[in-house]
Formats: C-alpha cells, sequence, structure tokens
C-alpha cells in the first residue's frame, strides 16, 4: 500500500469562501439573516429596519446610531436586532473585532 | 418550566464580595445614581437546549452585562468589575441556589465600548459589554 501524505492548506478556508459557489450559497443566507434582524428590530420609526441591507456575504446596519441600538446605553436598553436575529436565523454567532479579509 | 434568569444572575452577583469590594450595583436597569460602579443585567434571549418544543427544561440564558466604572473611575475600575462579573460567573455551576441549578456558563464576547451618552471621562463613561450564555434548569 502506497503511503499517502498529507499536507494542511492554511489558506482553505478563505479559498473556499472566494468561490463563486460558496458566494452564491451564502447570499441566500445572508438574505435570510438580514430579514431576521428586521423582524426583532425595534418597530418606532423604522429608519433602523430600513437601513439593514443584505451586501453579498454581509449583513450591514448603516444606521450610524446602530451601536447603541445593538448594545444600548445608560439612557437606553440593548435591543440587540443584530445578535438576536442572527441567532433567530439558527446562525451560530461568532464575535469577533478581527476584521476579515473577505 | 422558564426561570427568570435575570433576577438569579442579579442576586448570585449581588453575594461576590469581589462586586461588594468595590461598591458596585448590579440591577436589571440603569440605577438612578451613577457616581459609584454598577453592572446592569439584560436577557437577550432563552434558547431551548434540550431540543424538543414540549419539554422546556435546559435552557440556554443569553445574557449581556453592562459593566460601568463610576464617574471617578476609569477603565481600570471598568476592568476589575468585569473581570469580578466574569470570574463569578466561572464559579457559577458550582453554586447552591434555591430554584435552579446553572449547568454550564459560556462567554461570547468582553468588548470595552465606552458609553457616549456620559460627558464625564474625557466624552464617555468607561464600560465594558459581557455577553454571556448560562445554561439552567429547574431544581428537580
Amino acid at each position: 500500500m502506497s503511503r499517502v501524505r498529507y499536507r494542511p492548506n492554511p489558506f482553505a478556508e478563505e479559498e473556499i469562501r472566494a468561490q463563486p459557489v460558496h458566494q452564491r450559497g451564502m447570499r441566500k443566507i445572508t438574505k435570510g439573516a438580514a430579514a431576521s434582524v428586521r423582524v426583532v428590530a425595534p418597530h418606532k420609526t423604522g429608519y433602523y429596519e430600513r437601513k439593514v441591507r443584505a451586501r453579498g456575504t454581509r449583513v450591514v446596519a448603516a444606521d450610524p446610531f446602530w451601536h447603541i441600538v445593538e448594545l444600548g446605553s445608560a439612557n437606553s436598553p440593548p435591543y440587540a436586532p443584530l445578535r438576536r436575529g442572527f441567532r433567530a436565523a439558527g446562525i451560530r454567532l461568532v464575535v469577533s473585532p478581527k476584521p476579515t479579509r473577505e | 418550566m422558564m426561570l427568570n434568569a435575570e433576577a438569579i444572575a442579579i442576586a448570585y452577583l449581588r453575594e461576590q464580595s469581589s462586586i461588594e469590594a468595590l461598591k458596585a450595583r448590579v440591577e436589571g436597569k440603569t440605577p438612578s445614581t451613577l457616581e459609584l460602579p454598577w453592572i446592569r443585567v439584560t436577557q437577550l434571549d432563552a434558547a431551548n437546549a434540550t431540543e424538543t418544543t414540549q419539554v422546556e427544561w435546559l435552557v440556554g440564558y443569553y445574557l449581556q452585562l453592562d459593566c460601568y466604572a463610576g464617574s471617578k473611575g476609569g477603565r481600570a475600575e471598568a476592568f476589575a468589575l468585569t473581570k469580578a462579573a466574569r470570574e463569578a460567573l466561572v464559579a457559577f455551576p458550582d453554586a447552591e441556589l434555591e430554584d435552579a441549578v446553572p449547568t454550564d456558563v459560556h462567554f461570547l464576547s468582553m468588548a470595552r465600548i465606552p458609553d457616549t451618552d456620559f460627558t464625564d471621562q474625557g466624552g464617555a463613561r468607561e464600560r465594558y459589554v459581557l455577553d454571556t450564555e448560562i445554561y439552567m434548569h429547574p431544581k428537580p
């Protein structure tokens, strides 16, 4: 029997993410996640909801006060629409301050 | 049977000598006076970990802990308070509670995000936001 040599590819995940078939698959998931965020967002003026968009493989909350809506402040409770929306969409949430190249 | 996770976590943290030593309040809302440090506990979610909707027994309670420094405290105080809360929660599964049995605690994030609603301390009050998921079931 011949020996098989395994060489790990440190760029494997990045390469998979760059593939068009992965991007297409992720877009469906991203649209669903954005819809879920809109459902759980606070419904006051509707401004925050209108500013939540799926862009490619990202969900973008373009409200300039998104951080207060998400995390709260001394005068405002944390509505957490992004965290709650992703969880409701069945997505495992990993909060990481490090930006990715994607 | 659902538990009042906020009340349970608040009562537990209030008993910790490390948090008392910082003269910190632990509340479910922003306290009326803001000179001393405080922790605000807010429940964001409660997911059934039993994987059946017929039985609500083991539930993962997703809590956000806002750990604020006092008016003279600064980043070091906010960090010390967050560290004390986090270490107390690590020991939570070993705690003997009246109505609940905590089985596991996960920390999802611990971000330093000063609160810009304040104008003291250079334009923002120092705060760490500690996201945690606490798995608990009622005491049999």
